[in-house]
């Protein structure tokens, strides 16, 4: 399987969510390190994604699993502000041991 | 607003390219969608059909067998070897050309699908399966060519919507994130941009590539400047595969299988995906296999030809260039024959999505000019109109396709056709039926029964297979039937609700500068 | 604004639609051939380039035919490409 990219880039647009300006009372500082983690995380899902499918076909398929990813996320958001970020931390705990199966 | 030229003039034509070729585009998204399991549909489509997966150089040899006993003296065999996902050989011949120069090209002779196992034709219910979106997907139902040209200035269209739908969209990053329901114009316009922004580089990836399949038919004319032959331009890139001259000589052709078993070998391994044999029946026959493009981007595989009689290896494809390699790139990305599973669930979704950006905007562009209490205007009505027939009926003819299938008798004949015909009955009959329905009503109703028709696919398919399916293609096929199902109610059921909420006097939060801001670009 | 502009009258809209689909794909055409038949490659890999890169020439005119304010500019610009590009094209005839 390859899902520990969808999961480390939802972890990580949830970061960025979390980051962004409007809708969050969290205080500046706290978004801007959610914002360098969220970059962070989407970063690891690149790599992961080079360590699942190799360079040739990395590529295509983390933007594609991100796209979707971020969809989702989008979709989750829209009705469910809090909650929809809030499991950044298990997706992340799940996708590690994923990255090395 | 000065200094703001560019984007209000991208604006303008972003709207109109949109709405001139949304509702082809929303079909070509659909069945484009649905293409990504051609074979998979094919096989649900054939539920009495159960193969026996064998070696491809077994399948070769059972198809050759077929071909020799049935078309012995065409000029041309194309044999698809089976993989883990068609479980089928495919395969068409040509018939040798009349002498008579002046009398047309012989015609390509009608597909036989042959069980890998045995060689001979499939018994089960005659249908064009999977293959009936992908066609319609390039060629809109239309005849040869115009389908085709169509289809390919719908895909320009939309090019230029993406360029100039990003132009105009000036906070991509700010509104990453932003959806919010119920506020009307603004959500649809959430809706549109989330859809479109999101997936960006699948619909870049996946309009561009679309044109580049076609491009040899759409743009020619860089072949005319530098060969004197067109037809050489296909024998650069693939090899010669129209082979030698046929010298008049009967030949037999040597075991198909230490063909396929030596081609495989040079591929280290990677699977045959297409044969080709010129002349089977002369002394000069050649065979030609082409790898396949199942494990790399590039679907343009690499091609080997052997002599048919004495089986010494002739020539192989040249290496591709840069800028060869880079359309064969573009040409698998767009087939996505190289996804595994899941990525092929990932493009499935991604499909889903630019159907959503489609059907999203179409909608965004009445939601715009409508004017409360105003009489809608002719173009309106004829925009809502299509929008409906488009959008919300064109799922009731896929589901009714399925059903057909379902439904009518397995050994009926033509039923192939009467498939195709009930999709285009319930999709167009359920567009002239929404006519006499109120605009509000005919979106909620249109959208209901396609739901309905979508739920009933799996319930008609354990209805008449008699069976609850324990392969994992059926219960996923009929688990995406419900979904679909679900997700279409959804939508009636939001068209419902909406009025009664946006009547509601809500509460606002002080309306922020940014707020006004997209307030003024949205009018 | 450019909507009122652009929209305002029926016979310059319709000579800039044509001018943008059937201009803008003799124009993409002619450069492509253009294109191909000079790039200093492998005459499959000139003709691959031409035609990997016509579409984006396509989509290049077709929207700057309805950015640009000025009709007469429009038309001079994307037919003349057309005639230019195409007739080099033809003047160079197929590469040797």
């Amino acid at each position: 399987m390859s899902l520990e990219v969808a999961l480390l880039g939802y972890a990580g647009f949830a970061k960025l969510a979390q980051g962004r300006g409007r809708h969050s009372r969290t205080a500046r500082p706290d978004r801007a390190r959610a914002r360098i983690l969220g970059w962070l995380l989407i970063l690891g899902s690149f790599l992961a994604a080079l360590h699942r499918f190799g360079p040739y076909l990395a590529v295509p398929a983390w933007l594609a699993l991100l796209s979707v990813s971020g969809v989702i996320l989008v979709l989750l958001l829209s009705r469910w502000p809090m909650a929809a970020t809030a499991p950044w931390i298990p997706m992340t705990v799940i996708a590690l041991p994923l990255c090395l199966l | 607003m000065k200094g703001n030229g560019v984007r209000q003039s991208m604006a303008w034509i972003h709207g109109w390219l949109g709405l001139l070729a949304g509702w082809i585009l929303f079909a070509m998204f659909v069945t484009g969608t649905a293409s990504y399991f051609r074979p998979e549909i094919t096989r649900w489509m054939q539920p009495e059909y159960r193969p026996h997966a064998v070696p491809q150089a077994e399948a070769a040899r059972t198809a050759v067998a077929w071909l020799q006993k049935n078309a012995p003296h065409d000029e041309q065999w194309t044999i698809y070897l089976p993989t883990e996902r068609t479980l089928s050989t495919r395969a068409f011949t040509r018939a040798r050309p009349n002498p008579d120069p002046k009398a047309p090209r012989a015609p390509r002779r009608p597909e036989v699908r042959l069980d890998p196992a045995t060689g001979a034709p499939i018994e089960a219910r005659d249908t064009r399966g999977g293959e009936f979106f992908y066609r319609f997907h390039f060629q809109l139902q239309l005849p040869h060519p115009w389908g085709r040209w169509l289809a390919g200035l719908c895909a320009m269209f939309m090019l230029g919507a993406i360029l100039s739908g990003v132009i105009t969209h000036k906070r991509i990053f700010a509104d990453f994130f932003t959806l919010r329901w119920s506020k009307g114009q603004r959500s649809w316009l959430d809706a549109h941009n989330v859809s479109a922004v999101l997936a960006l580089p699948y619909h870049a990836m996946i309009t561009y590539t679309g044109l580049i399949t076609l491009v040899v038919m759409y743009m020619p004319w860089p072949i005319l400047a530098n060969y004197p032959k067109p037809t050489a331009f296909a024998e650069s890139l693939y090899g010669d595969t129209a082979g030698q001259k046929a010298s008049g000589q009967p030949g037999r052709l040597a075991d198909m299988g230490r063909f396929v078993e030596a081609a495989s070998a040079e591929w280290q391994g990677a699977r045959v995906s297409r044969i080709i044999v010129s002349n089977p029946d002369d002394a000069s026959s050649t065979v030609t296999l082409l790898r396949t493009g199942e494990d790399r981007l590039n679907a343009r595989g690499a091609s080997i030809t052997y002599a048919g009689v004495s089986g010494a290896r002739l020539a192989v494809s040249p290496a591709p260039g840069p800028a060869v390699e880079t359309a064969g790139v573009m040409l698998g990305l767009h087939l996505g024959w190289f996804a595994g599973p899941l990525l092929r669930w990932v493009c499935f979704l991604l499909g889903l999505t630019g159907c959503a950006m489609v059907a999203t905007g179409l909608v965004l562009w009445t939601v715009k000019r409508q004017r409360p209490g105003a009489q809608p205007f002719f173009g309106m009505s004829l925009v809502e109109r299509l929008n409906i027939g488009a959008v919300a009926c064109l799922p009731a003819g896929i589901a009714a396709f399925l059903l057909a299938n379902r439904l009518l008798p397995p050994m009926l004949a033509g039923r192939a056709d009467l498939e195709v015909s009930a999709m285009f009955w319930a999709w167009f009959g359920l567009a002239a039926l929404s006519l006499l329905r109120p605009v509000r009503r005919a979106w909620i109703e249109t959208l209901a029964i396609s739901a309905l028709l979508f739920a009933a696919v799996p319930i008609a398919d354990l209805a008449m297979v008699g069976a609850f399916p324990t392969d994992g293609l059926f219960v996923a096929f009929d688990a995406t039937m419900f979904l679909l199902a679900a997700t279409l109610g959804f939508a009636a059921w939001r068209t419902a609700v909406r009025p009664a909420r946006a009547a509601r006097p809500r509460r606002r939060a002080p309306v922020t500068v940014a707020e006004v801001r997209e307030a003024v670009d949205v009018a | 604004m450019a909507s009122a502009q652009l929209g305002g009258q029926g016979w310059s809209m319709a000579g800039r639609s044509l001018t943008a689909l059937i201009g803008g794909y003799a124009a993409a055409a002619g450069l492509a051939t253009l294109l191909a038949r000079l790039l200093p490659v492998e005459r499959v890999e000139a003709t691959a380039w031409g035609m990997i890169l016509s579409f984006l020439f396509y989509a290049a005119f077709g929207l700057w035919a309805f950015h640009e304010p000025r009709l007469t500019r429009v038309a001079a610009v994307i037919w003349g490409a057309a005639v230019v590009a195409g007739g080099a094209a033809l003047l160079l005839g197929v590469r040797p």
